[in-house]
């Protein structure tokens, strides 16, 4: 039985990657993910608490006692159960403590229950008689994960994972099929053939086949139980990997004669000295600096894979198949590119490059780490806005040990003293979201979340911050004009863009109330987000107003672009 | 001559002062709704499925006026994690982090308290002046309801809170101008008054006009009330197209003499 990786969209980490295939995008996600994992690369020691609170679920015993296998012997990485409701720790493994723990790792277990509804698959012979019976067991396991830094206690990472087997459709092969589970005696459980049964009075066989589900659910939970453990490989593979915790500079690319051949390009010297520890074999990536009529960004080009390093410089290969024609165009345009450890460390050169001085300090109210985490989730993924986590006592005991004596030669000053004050607590309220400024006490605003099954708490919280700190979303150029009418254009937003977004494109025109002119917005026209460019400038389809908006443009008149929330 | 510099100063300065009260913002605070009997005339609690229901009132008039540049609305609801938190950055662990500045909170100018009757379920939203240390104005209604309770109560609180707005800090919403007309009737109307005042479609306007009554020796404005209409079609933070409902006639006379016309939500 195979597992895949599902993964949750959008993200702000992998916002650079959506406009492409979804298989390149995997390839490409899994690649760069590989240069995340820096546990037991640091003078500073990880920590993952996992929640206990399904550890008591006999489905999950299994699963729970592997996964505590497989860490048991990962350096620098301590195992702790975790009960979330009394902020107690147990730790496991005995392991010591080396040096000072930087990061922690909340984790929250579950397993999806696939059984109340599973299907009885029935196979017939040419008259339509049953031959066997046998439920197929799916087994699933959801992994939610948050990362907090223990200097600041700001969220720097959240994920979830759901880890699934594959669902097959073809008959068993094997009576040791293991996510099978058979029934023997079928005729007599159903008292009669149950595909005719089934065929002739639908009603009367799903009322049965409720009983016989019933009657195996203890075999079925045991064997389920049996197949979540195959998942926990997967899930030690997550938990391991750490976002870096040091932000890394922007390497400059070296180009060479070859580099402009796309026969010949196949890798990237760039100016990586032995200060910069970058090691063959790890992966860095390559962004394009695109200037935009003053507002520079960068845009993901490719992933690479350090080949060699040296003195002055380090080589590194292209990581994924194809992309040898784009990097060529590129070094022969002579674009400024740049090459990063990871992705932090772009987002925050980006930030210099938008010349963006401070970041918005924010917490959630909540009662508990995994409360709210559509609301968090929502904040974490702007740009401009550091999530601060209040839910956790644990950290402190972590802040406490930083301080200890014995750790003072392992730099664990750094650690200590940085925590940041929250700013703006955010909350839900009678479905709106709501912020308050904790220094003054004044509400900065409330928002109706768009969205018809789940509230968009993204866009909300966009919306929110636009319009109390003046930062409204930025036409940039338009991107493709065909036959009088403006097919797309370039918008850059300082809480980015993503995937599914829609913004309107309003005209201002001036209206007298009293003494005063107020502007009036008049809709004009709606555009889709189509493609990203950077974590602040995307592209922008027009799906109505074509006409309008560009005979609007050629007017002069003032237009404004607007998430649109009835 | 110092002393004619510093009255030349203290003038200046007072000047100032009173452009600034007279301009600025009224700071707003939403207390908890309470429940209360008519009958006994004593307040009484609300039971769990009034609490549930009408438990989200403070935040309705939350949301009412935070969007509202005439208002600056102070979070009382928040106040444990407010202090907590300034509690927190004051300690040696944010030394070398990043804090908010201490001792900045805001007091209130007004305070909103919401009653339940719960005899004859009427809502009462009443808006308490601190300084002065009484009521300034209230809005009463009967709630509206249906077979399956009460009927959109965000909307009907926000009525009232309309309503409360041109009672208590006399503002009125200004007719812009006539957007169409058939024959001797006005049809639409642009008016100001959009999302900031969570203005929805649907919601009942009384459109008037102010008129001079001589009273004795006295002369008193009276708001004439020579239309009513309804939103059509909430068009940003600012605007609404009001449909008139009710008398077209002399709203389009009124408009084409050149009165100022005005607008003011009715809860009726």
């Amino acid at each position: 039985m195979q597992s895949h990786l599902k993964v949750k969209l959008p993200d702000r980490n992998n916002v650079y990657t959506q406009n492409i295939s979804m298989k390149k995008y995997l390839i490409i996600l899994a690649v760069t993910a590989l240069s995340r994992i820096s546990y037991a690369q640091n003078e500073f020691e990880y920590t993952i608490l996992k929640n206990n609170s399904t550890k008591a679920d006999p489905v999950m015993v299994p699963l729970h006692a592997q996964i505590e296998d497989l860490l048991a012997d990962t350096e620098g990485v301590h195992l702790a159960d975790w009960d979330e409701k009394t902020h107690k720790l147990n730790y496991m493994h005995n392991k010591k403590l080396q040096r000072p723990i930087a990061l922690v790792k909340f984790c929250d277990i579950r397993w999806i229950n696939t059984l109340n509804n599973i299907d009885l698959t029935l196979v017939t012979d040419t008259t339509g008689k049953t031959k066997e019976a046998y439920f197929r067991i799916t087994s699933e396991v959801k992994l939610v994960t948050k990362q907090v830094e223990v200097k600041t206690s700001q969220i720097i990472d959240i994920k979830q994972n759901n880890f699934k087997s594959e669902p097959r459709t073809s008959l068993r092969s094997d009576k040791k099929d293991r996510d099978i589970i058979l029934i023997e005696k079928f005729v007599e459980e159903f008292g009669g053939d149950p595909a005719k049964l089934k065929k002739d009075n639908f009603d009367t066989y799903n009322k049965r086949l409720v009983k016989v589900r019933e009657k195996y659910m203890p075999q079925l939970k045991e064997r389920l139980s049996e197949l979540l453990v195959l998942h926990a490989g997967s899930v030690v593979d997550q938990l391991k990997r750490f976002e870096p915790l040091n932000i890394g500079r922007a390497y400059q690319v070296i180009r060479d004669p070859d580099s402009a051949d796309e026969k010949k390009i196949k890798s990237v010297t760039f100016d990586a000295t032995p200060n910069d520890h970058v090691k063959a074999g790890e992966y860095v990536l390559l962004y394009e600096v695109v200037d935009f009529n003053g507002h520079k960004s960068l845009r993901y080009v490719s992933p690479f894979r350090v080949d060699e390093t040296g003195e002055k410089s380090a080589k590194a290969d292209l990581a994924s198949l194809g992309g040898k024609k784009a990097l060529a165009e590129l070094m022969r345009n002579k674009a400024e590119l740049v090459m990063f450890d990871d992705k932090r460390s772009a987002l925050a050169y980006d930030k210099q490059l938008r010349r963006e001085k401070e970041d918005y300090i924010v917490g959630v109210k909540k009662s508990c780490v995994f409360c709210n985490m559509d609301l968090e989730t929502s904040l974490y993924q702007l740009p401009i806005v550091k999530v601060v986590e209040r839910n956790a006592p644990e950290l402190v005991i972590f802040q406490k040990l930083a301080k200890l004596e014995r750790f003072i030669d392992y730099g664990s000053e750094e650690l200590l003293n940085k925590q940041l004050g929250v700013k703006y607590l955010f909350y839900k309220e009678e479905e709106r979201l709501v912020a308050t400024d904790i220094e003054t006490g004044r509400i900065i605003g409330s928002e109706r979340p768009p969205g018809w099954l789940s509230a968009n708490y993204g866009i909300a919280a966009k919306n929110l911050f636009i319009d109390t700190f003046e930062r409204p979303i930025k036409f940039i150029k338009n991107e493709e004009v065909s036959k009088g009418k403006l097919k797309s254009f370039i918008a850059q937003s300082d809480f980015g863009f993503l995937f599914g977004e829609s913004i309107g494109v309003y005209e201002l025109v001036d209206e007298k109330v009293g003494n005063k002119v107020i502007k009036r917005k008049q809709e004009i026209g709606d555009s889709w987000f189509s493609k990203p460019i950077s974590d602040t400038v995307a592209e922008f389809k027009v799906k109505r107003g074509e006409k309008e908006i560009l005979e609007a443009q050629q007017q002069g008149k003032t237009l404004v672009f607007e998430y649109k929330i009835k | 001559m110092k002393k004619c510099f510093f009255s030349i100063g203290l003038i200046s300065g007072l000047l100032m002062l009173c452009c600034i009260s007279s301009y600025s913002q009224k700071r707003i605070g939403v207390y908890n709704v309470a429940g209360f009997s008519s009958k006994t005339n004593a307040y009484s609690s609300l039971n769990n499925q009034n609490g549930s229901v009408f438990g989200a009132v403070p935040a309705y008039c939350v949301d009412f006026y935070s969007n509202n540049s005439d208002f600056i609305t102070i979070d009382r609801k928040n106040i444990y994690f407010i202090t907590f938190e300034k509690e927190l950055q004051k300690t040696e662990n944010f030394m070398d982090g990043y804090v908010v500045e201490q001792g900045k909170s805001e007091g209130m100018d007004y305070l909103v308290q919401s009653l339940f009757d719960t005899d004859t379920y009427t809502l009462i939203i009443q808006v308490f002046d601190v300084k002065e240390e009484r009521v300034l104005c209230s809005s009463e209604k009967k709630l509206d309801k249906n077979f399956l309770g009460i009927k959109d109560l965000r909307q009907q609180v926000n009525g009232m809170l309309l309503e409360i707005n041109s009672k208590c800090f006399e503002s009125s919403i200004p007719v812009v101008r006539m957007l169409s007309f058939k024959g001797k009737k006005a049809k639409e109307l642009l008016v100001a008054a959009g999302k900031d005042l969570r203005v929805r479609s649907g919601y009942k306007f009384d459109i008037f006009m102010n008129v001079e009554e001589k009273v004795g020796d006295k002369t008193i404005s009276r708001k004439e009330v020579v239309g009513k209409g309804s939103i059509a079609k909430v068009e940003d933070e600012n605007f609404s197209i009001l449909e008139i409902t009710d008398g077209a006639e002399v709203v389009l006379a009124e408009i084409n003499k050149g009165t100022q016309l005005l607008c003011r939500a009715t809860s009726k």
